[in-house]
């Protein structure tokens, strides 16, 4: 789902199943040198090859003091072309869990 | 829970395709080596706890409301 109001952020809204929404951005908004390698099970799940385009979220969480973060550690690529999408979990990330977003 | 013992070099086989064989026992590590389809993600626990976690604060519906306030806060801030 995609709000204008909230660029660069998007909400990920559950259609299926419990109630569940997410506050997503891209995780090269939030660090542009951001770079993860999708290893070929994770590109076989999303039924793309290497050059496909996909789209890349990561999951944003406001902490209880107001800090908002995005997990750079786990994010969810989705293959527009399919229609499919998976949260990649890391076999050896170095990005945080929790990058604060910055402020400019 | 099923329990089976090892030596070094021996595996266990789960269904048809996943094959957990022990690398190497040492005095406070076992070494394993996994072997599954593609189509199955293989993690380490506390990593996937970690993820799962991460996920459920961020999936909070009470905290929706709050979360477009910080938003906006945010967002403002970065205009300005």
């Amino acid at each position: 789902m995609f709000a204008a109001a909230a660029a660069p952020f998007q909400w990920l809204t559950s259609v299926e199943g419990p109630p569940a929404s997410f506050l997503t951005i891209d995780p090269r908004v939030v660090l542009p040198t951001y770079r993860y390698a999708l290893s070929r099970g994770d590109l076989s799940r999303l039924h793309a090859c290497e050059e496909s385009p996909l789209l890349w979220l990561a999951i944003v969480l406001v902490e209880e003091d107001g800090t908002v973060t995005a997990n750079l550690r786990a994010p969810i690529v989705i293959n527009p072309a399919v229609m499919v999408g998976h949260q990649v979990m890391p076999q050896g990330c170095l990005y945080p869990l929790r990058q604060v977003i910055a402020i400019e | 829970m099923l329990v089976f013992t090892r030596k070094r070099g021996e595996a266990i086989i789960i269904g048809d395709g996943i094959e957990v064989r022990v690398l190497r026992a040492g005095r406070d590590g076992v070494r394993l080596g996994i072997v599954a389809p593609v189509s199955l993600p293989v993690h380490r626990q506390e990593i996937h706890e970690q993820i799962r976690q991460a996920n459920r604060a961020a999936a909070n519906p009470a905290a929706a409301a709050g979360d477009r306030a910080a938003v906006e806060a945010l967002l403002k801030a970065r205009r300005r």
